[in-house]
């Protein structure tokens, strides 16, 4: 199933290359991949860029079809895939590039304990954290919600989350969109949503989803660094999950929605993945009111990951989380349908931005980014894979030019989860992290071998470009200690 | 094509694909299922201690495939259950009635397997070929 890509691709520069709208009379745009060469031999392996092509078919997409150096094969959008669609010339929305985990992301925070600190208890921390969060299929968790309450968590998000006792105001401040989008909608989201989502808030989910703890290896960048509180041999925490049951089941019922506005406003795609309607339409609006009501239920669930990891730090440093220096470095979204401006053709305008497996950011000075970084830039997170490294990164006024203010959102799988398992046949991962120094603690049999650090491309290579295209410069760089994941 | 079990999963870079051959539509269906609780809690035994009705509609036998997985992925989420026994009385291209039974997923006994978010409509295909039926899908996983 695996099948390379035939099509034509032509280099810009060392970073840069483009399918030409030639390749298929349907695309309204070309397609620009942000890779290296190195890169780009895998990429070549398996139908990510026929994505990037299908994605340039849709109506009123502007500019250019994009995808960032972790693309990969992915459903409708390839993973990494970024589109801008112009409402006033008829342009989409299309839950096939949002993907079914609506506001997937990841949030890093901060801690004044260094590596030297944590290393002695790190066994206890790692088992602290596995035994506290639930994980893994089928591990509901403490914190839920009423029927009643339903609506304040899909239109307060992280707010609704701190109201219950879950972080402070501060964190907020740190979050993409203050960790609530506004015009949610729940009268457009179904029982069933709800009910999925009713014992899910707090809990990580499976898959590549974690909760990490790490050190800062390197720092590139120290004005930044500076700014952030951050120096070398410094502990963090990321947290990567997203919507849960409650997102994936919003994607589920717009997908029927959009398949019958296709055949309404004669809409044609090359993949039923693609489904979209108008923006301007009422099945376009149905679909934004709802999504943004699970982008907020995301946020309040990583707002409540992080509550119960600073819990558990309290318990095993005996200080308070705030004595620990736990603050919230900055959550993003990366999986999003976002309105924003930007200039197209020359002339300054509102598009739907699609980040399918892709993160925002911000330049410096930039109204929506908090005021403690608008000198420096939004700070962008970029986890790699469990056995090397992470990224912290800030946001540049060229990726406004270029992408839309977006870049990576990680690694990019670059082995199947079948292959992967075949490669660690015989084989611990567990102990070859363990004698690594990283402790890992699963759920599943099979997910750390899924998730094993070769099923990924290295991370280093995945920035290296992002940095060097100048969509986002380094800030640090981080090492994994240890995750638990589902 | 599916192996003796009736279905099997295809290599894709972030998800898993599956392919399922039934020799009626029902079976189809049943193989299906069977698949993606081998997903969800891959080897685990279910004992058939709950029996639940299950009917659907769908104006599309693609359709109706996908409402009859998500039924499953549905009462996973919401209440563990793991079906494991299936009775279909009554199966249309565009309709099926009848009885599932499992029971709910238990740590101590079953398997942690792997988070399945969806059925995707990407490469979603239902064939009749040589009087068997077909059908190949990639779950969000």
């Amino acid at each position: 199933m695996r099948e390379a890509w035939q099509g034509p691709l032509e280099k810009i520069d060392d970073y840069r290359w483009r399918i030409p709208q030639s390749y298929d009379a349907r695309m309204q745009v070309p397609g620009l991949i942000f890779a290296s060469e190195k890169l780009l031999k895998e990429i070549v392996k398996d139908q990510s860029l026929q994505q990037v092509a299908n994605v340039a078919m849709l109506p009123g997409i502007v500019k250019a079809s994009l995808a960032m150096p972790d693309i990969h094969w992915g459903y409708g959008f390839p993973i990494g895939g970024v589109a801008a669609t112009d409402p006033d010339e008829g342009g989409v929305v299309s839950p096939g590039g949002v993907g079914f985990d609506i506001n997937c992301g990841v949030r890093l925070m901060r801690t004044d304990l260094t590596q030297e600190e944590v290393q002695p208890k790190l066994r206890e921390l790692i088992a602290g954290l596995f035994n506290t969060i639930p994980c893994g299929v089928g591990m509901h968790g403490d914190i839920r919600f009423s029927q009643k309450d339903a609506p304040k968590v899909m239109t307060r998000g992280s707010h609704w989350a701190v109201s219950q006792g879950y972080g402070t105001k501060a964190d907020l401040v740190h979050t993409e969109s203050q960790g609530c989008l506004e015009e949610a909608n729940p009268d457009m989201v179904s029982e069933r949503a709800v009910k999925r989502g009713q014992s899910q808030l707090g809990t990580l989910g499976s898959g590549n989803h974690f909760l990490e703890v790490q050190s800062i290896d390197t720092i590139f960048d120290e004005g930044v660094a500076n700014a952030l509180g951050l120096s070398v041999g410094q502990v963090l925490v990321m947290i990567h999950s997203g919507s849960r049951g409650f997102g994936y089941q919003i994607c589920d019922d717009y997908l029927d929605v959009m398949e019958r506005a296709m055949q309404r406003y004669g809409i044609r795609v090359p993949d039923r993945q693609l489904a979209c309607a108008p923006v301007q339409s009422d099945e376009g609006r149905r679909y934004l009111g709802a999504i943004r009501c699970a982008a907020n239920f995301a946020w309040a669930n990583r707002q409540c990951l992080m509550h119960l990891a600073r819990g558990v730090f309290e318990r095993i440093f005996g200080k308070g989380w705030e004595q620990l220096g736990m603050i919230l470095i900055y959550d993003v979204a990366h999986n999003i349908a976002k309105f924003e401006r930007y200039r197209v053709n020359g002339a300054e305008k509102t598009v739907c931005v699609h980040r399918k497996g892709a993160t925002r950011a911000f330049p410096p000075g930039h109204p929506e980014i908090p005021e403690a970084y608008r000198e420096v830039g939004q700070p962008v997170i970029i986890p790699g894979d469990m056995g090397r490294n992470s990224y912290l990164l800030a946001g540049t006024a060229e990726a406004i030019e270029q992408s839309f203010g977006t870049v990576c959102h990680g690694a990019g799988r670059v082995m199947s989860r079948a292959q992967a398992v075949r490669e660690a046949a015989g084989r611990s991962i567990e102990q070859e992290l363990e004698g690594q120094g990283i402790i890992v603690m699963g759920r599943g049999r099979k997910g750390i071998a899924e998730e094993q650090p070769s099923a990924y491309k290295d991370v280093n290579d995945v920035v290296h470009v992002v940095h060097n295209a100048g969509l986002a410069r380094r800030v640090a760089r981080m090492r994994p200690l240890g995750a638990i994941k589902g | 094509m599916a192996d003796a079990t009736g279905y099997e999963f295809f290599e894709h870079t972030a998800d898993v694909g599956m392919r399922v051959r039934g020799a009626s539509l029902a079976e189809l269906f049943i193989h299906a299922a069977q698949g993606l609780v081998a997903l969800v809690a891959e080897d685990s035994a279910i004992r058939p201690t709950e029996s639940r009705p299950v009917a659907l509609a769908a104006s599309s036998v693609e359709e109706l495939l996908q409402a009859w997985l998500t039924e499953f992925i549905v009462w996973f989420d919401v209440e563990c259950f793991l079906p494991g026994a299936y009775e279909l009385e009554a199966v249309s291209a565009t309709s099926l009635r009848g009885r599932v039974r499992g029971e709910r997923f238990d740590p101590a006994r079953h398997t942690h397997g792997t988070e399945v978010k969806g059925v995707t409509r990407h490469q979603f295909r239902v064939e009749k070929a040589d009087g068997h039926w077909e059908a190949q899908l990639i779950f969000d996983v």
